[in-house]
């Protein structure tokens, strides 16, 4: 049995972007500044009607692009050959999910051949040793635990595949994932990667069952629209193929990014590569089960969008770069420093309003409360005008919602309308909320601890 | 073929205005139920006022005039503040505020044409069940202290129904308010002016303003 010497690797952020791009740190300091401005000058109602209008645009183009190309996949024919396909695991203290990933792979079937390669990238939790010990695997061993992105550059040097299928160790994909997605490689040469339809795994908690319906919606109606004019500007961790010769050639992971996932397809739209999505088939994955972990992981993604932003700056409104550069990027990663400004002014608002609120309670707490269930009855009085553009915006996510569930092929219950509401009236301010402390960490570079 | 972008501003631009029209309509009829309150508090007031007139000018006794004066006084002052948090909260609410300044001006004018009749009242009339509260705020530069004590006031309210609270803002340029403020000589807001005789300034609490009102009652 191989006895591991285990130590911690230093993880380094990534120090090349801002003081590479300072005069762009600066504009962006003195857009912020004229906002700030904006916001400060005129009414809340204003901000939530411009915020509306702009939102109402982003919509209706996806609705667009979804009638007009999205909605009908076109058949895709079986290629000539299936190529070898490495299944890839990176693994770090997976013990309590990795072994029912690999049985879901395992049972995948294939019409080409395909092989298993999981990478320990430095486990501590035994999991090493039994995972030496299982059939049909091939474990590479990494004596430190250097991160994902790492891991899987290791695990391309060993993988034998045409195609690396990488799979994080708790997530599980379908029978027919491989048969299915391979094909798409073959629809263009310059198509890099392949990307699939991630749901939730069993989702228990109400938080799950929120990233439930969330999942369906972003990795299926949007994912699908935004893959029907090549827009892809993540390739999710979970579950994604690369061809590995071009994935080589463009020097692997980036080893320092908080998201190496959104990196890798900047840097293939960059250049010039196709990500496509399948939604034939689908890989269920574990999601985070209580708020602390969510918001640890949102703010991963979040810091790593800010990072990548600032990394392929260039690339935004560049008409080189077509529909992904004029409109994929600004309304994907550039909207949520809207939403983070957005949230700050709700934030902002809305704490001056709850000490409106509660100045009576301090005096006379019964007094207060009568005045609240005063204020309860005045539905007319506390309709804000704005909201009736709301409304109509969320008449058109209505429509997404429902193609959700068409493509995730799940009949809307009674029990998906509680996580539905919470999905629509609190899951926005936690996630703006998180974009904006990302916003604020990355602005003050307060280190990232894994 | 059009470009989607295109299309989907055509159809932002659509939706924008078909909700405008709907906005506009909500706000209107705000406008329109404000405007409809204030004409009456108006010609409370007046009517009110016409009494006064006739009493004094052809001589009539005034203790008739006291019994219908309280009574109509009685609903219509205590509307007439809670109107006051109406404009507030609809304006608030509302986009289209043209019409706003408007009725404010002429709210605030009916307001004191009913502080002034309920202090006639008791000044003519032998004995008035109520105490009167002008409460001074400020509306251009954000008053927390401002709000707090609405709150304070709504609940000493409730808790002394004899209460009638006419609620002006310090810094417009109506003449009338600004006669007020000079009689008594308010410098900082929020002020309360009760009965007429004692000047309160600064945020008061509740049991302060009710020591005020035992020692007035």
């Amino acid at each position: 049995m191989t006895v591991l010497e285990v130590k911690k690797a230093e993880h380094k952020r990534s120090t090349i972007h801002i003081p590479e791009r300072r005069e762009l740190a600066i504009l962006g300091m003195l857009v912020l500044a004229v906002c700030v401005f904006v916001f400060l000058s005129i009414s809340y109602q204003i901000i939530f009607l411009g915020y509306t209008i702009l939102s109402i645009f982003i919509f209706s183009s996806y609705l667009i692009l979804w009638l007009e190309g999205a909605k009908e996949e076109p058949p895709i024919p079986e290629p000539e050959k299936y190529p070898h396909v490495t299944v890839v695991i990176p693994s770090f203290n997976a013990r309590g999910t990795i072994f029912n990933c690999l049985e879901a792979c395992k049972k995948m079937k294939y019409s080409g051949k395909f092989d298993i390669l999981v990478v320990d990238d430095g486990s501590t939790d035994g999991s090493f040793d039994l995972l030496a010990k299982t059939p049909g695997v091939t474990l590479l061993p990494n004596k430190l635990h250097r991160g994902k992105a790492a891991a899987l550059n290791f695990a391309m040097k060993h993988a034998k595949g045409e195609i690396v299928a990488c799979i994080d160790s708790d997530t599980y994909p379908a029978e027919d994932c491989l048969q299915k997605v391979i094909k798409h490689f073959y629809e263009d040469e310059r198509v890099a990667s392949v990307v699939v339809f991630v749901c939730v795994n069993n989702p228990r908690s109400i938080l799950q069952r929120i990233q439930e319906i969330e999942y369906w919606i972003s990795f299926g109606f949007f994912f699908r629209t935004i893959a029907s004019i090549d827009g892809l500007y993540v390739t999710p961790g979970p579950t994604a193929f690369y061809k590995k010769a071009i994935l080589q050639k463009l020097g692997g992971f980036d080893e320092q990014n908080l998201t190496e996932d959104m990196e890798i397809a900047l840097r293939m739209q960059k250049n010039g590569y196709k990500i496509r999505a399948c939604h034939e088939t689908s890989v269920l994955t574990d999601v985070p089960a209580d708020l602390g972990r969510l918001f640890r992981q949102r703010l991963r993604w979040y810091r790593g969008g800010v990072m990548n932003i600032l990394k392929y700056i260039d690339l935004f409104f560049n008409p080189a770069y077509g529909d992904f550069g004029i409109f994929i990027l600004p309304t994907t990663l550039g909207s949520g420093f809207f939403a983070a400004l957005f949230m700050a002014w709700t934030l902002m608002s809305w704490s001056r309003n709850f000490f409106d609120w509660l100045s009576p309670f301090t005096y006379n707490f019964s007094a207060g409360v009568s005045a609240t269930v005063a204020g309860l009855g005045n539905g007319l009085l506390t309709f804000q005008s704005a909201w009736v553009l709301g409304l109509f915006s969320l008449a058109i996510w209505a429509y997404f919602l429902i193609k959700s569930f068409e493509i995730s092929k799940t009949e809307p219950k009674m029990r998906h309308i509680l996580p539905l509401v919470c999905l629509l009236w609190l899951y926005p301010f936690f996630v703006g909320f998180v974009f904006m402390v990302s916003y604020i960490y990355e602005l003050f570079g307060v280190k990232y601890t894994w | 073929m059009a470009s989607p972008y295109i299309k989907a501003g055509l159809l932002t631009l659509a939706i924008t205005l078909l909700g405008f029209f709907f906005i506009t309509q909500l706000d209107s009829m705000r406008a329109g139920e404000l405007r409809s309150s204030v004409d009456e508090l108006m010609f409370q007031s007046e009517s009110e006022r016409m009494l006064f007139l006739y009493a004094q000018t052809m001589g009539n006794s005034t203790s008739e005039l006291c019994e219908y004066v309280s009574k109509t006084t009685e609903a219509k002052a205590a509307r007439a503040y809670e109107l006051s948090q109406k404009i507030q909260y609809y304006e608030q609410s509302n986009i289209i505020n043209s019409e706003y300044e408007r009725i404010k001006s002429q709210y605030y004018l009916a307001n004191a044409g009913l502080y002034l009749n309920m202090r006639a009242t008791s000044k003519f009339c032998d004995s008035s069940p109520y105490t009167t509260v002008l409460f001074f705020y400020r509306v251009k530069l954000d008053c927390p202290e401002c709000r707090a004590q609405g709150g304070v006031l709504d609940s000493l309210r409730k808790k002394h129904p004899n209460l009638r609270v006419f609620a002006f803002p310090n810094d417009t340029e109506l003449p009338f308010i600004n006669v007020f403020i000079k009689r008594h000589g308010i410098e900082k807001v929020p002020a309360l002016v009760i009965d007429d005789s004692v000047v309160l300034q600064g945020l008061k609490s509740e049991e302060e303003i009710e020591e005020y009102l035992a020692a007035e009652g």
